[in-house]
């Protein structure tokens, strides 16, 4: 079977993380949102893919190359324009010849899902997941797996079926794309092809699913899309584990990896390729260290995502938090975990987090950053200061 | 990557093997061999080398062999390519040709020998051939299907059997894909392999197991119940695939730079210890003893060596003559002297002669290639190998960069050994090389803006790249870029020599890069130029209050020490002639007159 990857979007509210690469490149459970859909594509046996990309495109062409390395072939098709997801599907078109997937790159799912999409019969499938709070996504009303409408945003926190927005296709559907209504911000969104399509009675079915599938819409909602990834993984350890360092759980230690002694690891835990932890380090569940990372002795971090290239001094705590690619936090610094209210495109949100820092953010020794606190890239804290609230891109903290 | 390849039809199998093996090529291999059954004998041909070389022992003795095949070609990241541990590997009535790492081996392996059986390599894979002609009485895909069950680990594997109409194949967590053609049926590691022969492939499940017939598959699992299977039709062209999404093989591996810097150092560098692993083959004695380095190298290899020259003396205390191959045999070599070979293939005749030429003075040498087990690697007493996969457009971009990182780490290794370097100072490069990738990646975002500058002066009748240090060299590599693949006539001067001649070429119509990021002096040289009338692109160091000043484009790069920024300078330098010779149409991987390994002097 074929499969559609959309992975052109940037995901502008995961700000500033995707500043320099597209949300389909965070990694959650140490691998990027994409890698997990692909797995879970190349393990039902769906092995041509055609991933249409745009914003900082070279980021995914470098991960996945041809997809050898994943068993599975892509093509990378350039959607030019960011004019919404049914102008990127209609890209695909010259590459698709029989029922295929379509499939968001930066949402997280496993083969189950995929599974139970690939094995629906009907022409039009959504792939549809029963939550407590739809919040900002499509909800689906359907009667007898029939889709009878698709509300979008309904604005209002309610439980119901959301569109998880993975479809099966047959090749029909490229006759509907073009009939597409413009939306208001001026884009072709595949959701309102399919609205169209039940107005004008065209038959499209849901599958509940009861695999696992997870979106995240902030930056920090990737703690919680890491800690579940992070529960699909196992235990293995390639690296070196020096006497007297202890695994607890889950850990898994990538090949090259060093956890000195005295280091105590409570998983679900990974730690990534060529990483040098300790000694007398603590890392606590649920943990992402991406490769080639340093963590200084008597450290600890709780529930956070360190990726790869990142440094951490000596003696400094790390809760509920996000550091970006390449980016250091000096000796004895300190990120407090608590609630918080985060502005996030002039909207404000209700958030429980530490800090979010995007890729390379230099932090000097005996830093504090309190609940809530986001830095953008390139940007510089100096020693001893007490951060809060938003900083830009490029800023210099004194 | 090693590469697995099968073929049971009408035609001969040789000739079919060494085509298909060839499409690996790409992938990169060091040895390769086949098996081909012949008078319900089976024939091996195997060796350290090429493909080109192996088909050649295959017609000197004769083209033997029916119509049924094995091949396989491997690369070693880690330890030495050799005949004995090339595949395939025999035992008894059976062949076989193996991806993958059996991770019980060792067990078996005391097993086997237990039984009776012989080893003749070290490897893993040989253990499977012997399982497998333990359990081989008639049906081959039940004793391959015994044999794997005693099995831990990864395998894609191919099985021939002097007695078996039939081939196996067999795959877990290691790609296998069958192809399905007219009177014939074939095995690949990957799809474009096969896609000379046929486009009806069919992708093997992990724990599945095939009988291969000319004209049919039969699938079953480890427990000898029949699989379905499904023939997929393939649509796409090879040639895209393997850029991967770009359009040229240069710009691919351009970006694969942050990578290729990573794997270079990772693993041999200790911030706790402040010291660099490297197996050089040399005592701390020895190390202490030297005086001079001298450096031979051709081409870009070249521009790599003069960065050691800068670098040596500071970190080492010692000086270094960094000689072009080709100039090398008029030179004398003195005792206490240590020779550098830098070839990116390890195949370049010129410096494999010179190298060959200096060891007859009893010195010692090392040698910094990407290509594992190549003809240079025999020569020297120690090889730091630059682990940045294969390269295949002619114009070296990563392995540039992997040399200067292999020549960083070098120099940490002596300036400690010898005392030059305290652990501190030589803990804080360490720190500052493992924020190199990132810094790398940062550069490359700035693609857009180095596109514009390269458009706007794809004009040039001529280029200039100045540079002062560390950054001199990557003045001379930049130059070189513009020359092989934009096909502009460039000139790299370090910075203070201008004014000694080229100045008179400079006119309004020359734009002048100037590599800025290590002090000012150069500051002077563009004030020199910039009175004569040229457009001066500066590469500058983040926040320089000056630059804007004196030149007309800046394009700012992340601060890091000097020996660093002349890393971040190379991508410049490369991304600028990408784009100007991609502005100007020219056939960018594959320049005129130009070979990517020159093997004759």
């Amino acid at each position: 079977m074929q499969a559609v990857i959309l992975a052109a979007g940037e995901g502008r509210r995961c700000r500033p993380l995707t500043q320099t690469k597209s949300k389909v490149m965070l990694p959650v459970g140490n691998s990027p949102f994409m890698e997990h859909v692909i797995r879970a594509l190349a393990e039902n046996g769906v092995s041509e893919l055609n991933v249409v990309v745009g914003y900082q495109k070279e980021r995914v062409m470098d991960h996945f190359e041809d997809g050898i390395d994943f068993d599975v072939h892509i093509t990378y098709i350039d959607q030019g324009k960011p004019l919404g997801t049914a102008h990127a599907l209609r890209k695909a078109e010259p590459y698709i010849d029989r029922e295929f997937l379509v499939l968001n790159g930066d949402n997280l799912i496993d083969s189950c899902a995929v599974g139970e999409l690939v094995g629906a019969s009907g022409d039009f499938v959504i792939l549809a997941a029963l939550r407590r709070h739809t919040g900002d996504y499509g909800v689906l009303t359907i009667e007898e797996n029939r889709v009878q409408s698709i509300v979008e945003k309904p604005g209002r926190a309610c439980s119901g079926l959301l569109n998880t927005g993975a479809y099966k296709f047959s090749p029909a559907i490229f006759e509907e794309l073009p009939l597409t209504p413009i939306s208001e911000r001026g884009s072709y969104e595949l959701t309102q092809t399919l609205s169209q399509m039940i107005e004008n009675g065209r038959e499209i079915q849901a599958v509940i699913t009861e695999g696992v599938w997870a979106d995240a819409i902030f930056s920090w909602d990737l703690l919680n899309a890491n800690s579940l990834a992070l529960s699909l993984n196992g235990t293995k350890v390639l690296g070196e584990v020096e006497p007297g360092a202890w695994l607890k759980g889950q850990v898994e230690v990538g090949e090259g990896s060093v956890i000195r002694s005295g280091c105590y690891l409570v998983g679900p835990v990974s730690i990534g390729r060529n990483c040098d932890i300790g000694p007398n380090v603590t890392i606590l569940p649920s943990t992402s260290v991406g490769d080639s990372a340093r963590i200084g002795s008597n450290t600890e971090i709780r529930n956070s995502i360190i990726m790869n290239g990142a440094r951490i001094g000596s003696g400094a705590i790390v809760s509920d938090s996000i550091i970006g690619a390449s980016s250091t936090i000096g000796d004895q610094s300190m990120i407090e975990s608590g609630p918080s209210v985060v502005e996030v495109e002039e909207k404000f949100h209700r958030a429980e987090f530490g800090a979010v820092l995007a890729d390379n953010v230099t932090a000097g020794g005996r830093v504090l950053l309190q609940p809530g606190t986001i830095v953008g890239t390139d940007s510089c804290i100096g020693s001893g200061a007490s951060v809060r609230g938003w900083i830009e891109r490029n800023s210099r903290v004194i | 990557m090693c590469g697995i390849v099968a073929y049971i039809g009408c035609e001969k199998a040789g000739p079919v093997l060494f085509d298909t093996l060839k499409r690996l090529e790409y992938r990169g291999y060091d040895s390769a061999g086949v098996a081909i059954k012949s008078n319900e004998e089976i024939e091996v041909i195997k060796s350290a080398g090429k493909i080109a070389d192996l088909e050649k022992i295959y017609v000197s003795l004769g083209s033997p062999g029916e119509t049924i095949g094995i091949g396989h070609t491997r690369w070693a990241t880690h330890g030495r390519p050799s005949d004995s541990n090339a595949h395939p590997f025999i035992s008894g009535q059976i062949a076989i040709v193996h991806n993958g790492i059996i991770e019980n081996y060792l067990d078996l392996r005391e097993l086997l020998t237990e039984m009776g059986f012989v080893f003749s390599s070290e490897t893993d894979s040989e253990v499977l051939a012997h399982l497998i002609n333990l359990y081989y009485k008639e049906d081959l895909s039940e004793a391959v299907a015994r044999a794997l069950a005693q099995v831990e680990g990864s395998y894609a594997v191919a099985v021939l059997a002097a007695g078996s109409p039939y081939l196996v194949c067999a795959r877990k967590d290691s790609p296998l894909v069958l192809g399905v053609g007219d009177g014939a049926t074939y095995v690949a590691s990957d799809v474009p392999a096969l896609l000379p022969y046929t486009r009806n492939v069919v992708r093997m499940k992990d724990g599945e197991i095939a009988r291969l017939y000319r004209d049919r598959i039969d699938i079953f699992d480890l427990e000898g119940r029949p699989q379905s299977h499904q023939v997929e039709t393939i649509e796409w062209d090879m040639d895209a695939a393997e850029k991967g999404g770009y359009t040229h093989f240069m710009l691919k591996e351009i970006h694969e730079q942050p990578r290729a810097i990573r794997e270079t150092f990772s693993g041999r560098i200790s911030e706790i210890e402040g010291d660099v692993r490297l197996s050089l083959g040399l005592s701390e004695s020895e190390i202490r003893s030297l005086e001079r380095v001298t450096i031979i190298a051709c081409g870009t290899s070249y521009h790599a060596g003069l960065l050691a020259k800068y670098l040596f003396v500071r970190a080492a205390g010692l000086p270094v003559e960094v000689e072009m191959a080709s100039e090398f045999q008029h030179l004398q070599v003195r005792p206490r002297t240590l020779i550098l070979g830098i070839t990116q293939s390890g195949e370049t005749a010129d410096t494999l002669l010179a190298l060959k030429k200096a060891r007859t003075c009893g010195v010692r040498s090392l040698a910094i290639t990407n290509v594992v087990g190549s003809t240079v690697t025999e020569l020297v007493d120690g090889t730091i190998y630059t682990r940045c996969g294969p390269e295949i457009g002619v114009a070296a971009t990563k392995t540039f960069t992997g040399q200067l990182i292999a020549l960083i780490l070098l120099a940490i290794r002596l300036g400690r050994a010898r005392g030059h370097l305290t652990p501190d100072q030589a803990r804080k490069m360490i720190v500052e090389l493992t924020r190199l990738p990132g810094l790398v990646q940062r550069v490359l975002e700035k693609r857009e803006e180095i596109r514009k500058i390269a458009e706007d002066y794809s004009g040039a009748e001529c280029y200039f790249f100045i540079g002062r240090d560390f950054l001199y060299p990557i003045a001379l590599e930049g130059a070189l870029k513009m020359k092989e693949i934009a096909y502009i006539p460039s000139e790299g001067y370090a910075g203070g020599e201008l004014k000694h001649g080229p100045l008179a070429l400079i006119t309004e119509e020359t734009p002048v890069v100037a590599l800025a990021t290590c002090g000012k002096k150069i500051q002077s040289n563009i004030k020199e130029v910039k009175a004569r009338g040229a457009d001066v692109v500066a590469l500058a160091t983040e926040g320089d209050p000056d630059i804007g000043k004196v030149a007309n484009v800046v394009i700012e790069l992340p601060e890091t020490r000097p020996v660093f920024s002349a890393v971040l300078c190379s991508v410049v330098v490369q991304l600028l002639s990408y784009y100007t010779a991609d502005k100007l149409g020219l056939p960018i991987d594959k320049p005129r007159n130009l070979a990517k390994c020159v093997t004759v002097e």
